[in-house]
């Protein structure tokens, strides 16, 4: 094939392509509203995933909470409990009565120096 | 060289497609709007009637929704793929208009509908050029409409005929060689425009 064969054919097949364009009929608003009401209908199917709402990163502690739940939201009374509880337990603890008397500063200091020397009094022992 | 239409970007029909998949609407108009039209040029090419051609193009598209969640990026082109679906639903509506011969004794539908092109022709050249194309045999014929009129690529071409490079570009050049030979016969109405 000639080059002017192929120049007379490539303008020949650009003609045919225009009027085929040209002629070719455009999707109407029916065809595009039945095929957009196919895929709303097979869309519910693809569409299974959970929707989770997202947490903003800015508010959000190393834990989980924002710094809002944590002093006025639902976490706040978990903390304040928790604190309430530390606070009586060490009340409690200091007022626990072992049932032993104390011993005097003098017993103290002497029984101090018996240990000193090697002995100690045989009520102690 | 001219086209009638241009193959909408691959990778943005993909990614549109996985938009739809995870219930994006929007998406589905978004590639309704870039592959409606081509389905349904290429429906009425083959068969020659807009009512005909709108149902085929319906349904490849119902096709595509319901393989949006199962499509895999990558493997395939989705309009070449679409070209496979009108092609074959075509083909199929084709073969139901003969329903009085046997299946067994029907001739493969080589010829989906010829005139079409020729009925769309306006100058004598463009009539002449038709008349050729028609006489192709149908892998040419395909070949060389893929690439003129829809302006696919000679790769593209390849995954919608689904066959090699090499052998998309032997049938168009036998295409143009046959087109050649019939036009430089009709010498008279050729140029005559």
């Amino acid at each position: 094939m000639t080059d002017r064969h192929e120049i007379e054919l490539d303008a020949a097949l650009d003609a045919l392509a225009a009027d085929v364009a040209a002629a070719s009929p455009r999707p109407g608003t029916d065809v595009m509203a039945r095929v957009l009401a196919d895929a709303a209908a097979i869309a519910p199917a693809a569409t299974a995933a959970p929707v989770v709402e997202l947490r903003d990163p800015a508010n959000a502690t190393a834990s989980g909470f924002s710094l809002r739940e944590l002093f006025f939201g639902w976490a706040a009374g978990a903390t304040a409990a928790a604190t309430l509880a530390l606070v009586v337990g060490i009340s409690v603890g200091m007022q626990v009565d072992t049932g032993l008397p104390l011993m005097a500063e003098d017993e103290v200091s002497e029984t101090g120096l018996f240990a000193e020397n090697g002995f100690l009094p045989d009520d102690i022992l | 060289m001219s086209h009638s239409a241009q193959p909408s970007p691959a990778d943005g029909d993909a990614e549109l497609l996985a938009r739809f998949a995870a219930g994006d609407q929007s998406a589905a108009r978004e590639l309704t709007d870039t592959l409606l039209p081509g389905a349904m040029r290429q429906a009425w090419r083959m068969l020659g009637d807009q009512i005909e051609a709108e149902d085929i193009a319906q349904e490849a598209m119902l096709r595509l929704w319901k393989q949006a969640a199962d499509w895999r990026a990558g493997e395939a082109k989705i309009s070449t793929w679409l070209y496979r679906v009108v092609h074959n639903l075509c083909i199929d509506r084709i073969r139901k208009r003969r329903p009085q011969v046997p299946v067994e004794d029907a001739p493969e539908p080589v010829d989906p509908n010829p005139g079409v092109l020729e009925r769309m022709a306006q100058g004598e050249r463009a009539k002449a050029v038709a008349e050729a194309i028609g006489e192709l045999p149908e892998r040419q014929r395909q070949a060389l409409v893929l690439r003129h009129f829809e302006g696919l690529s000679n790769p593209d071409i390849g995954e919608a005929l689904e066959c090699s490079v090499e052998a998309v570009e032997s049938l168009l050049a036998r295409a143009r060689r046959q087109l050649a030979k019939r036009m430089s016969e009709q010498k008279e109405a050729f140029g005559h425009d």
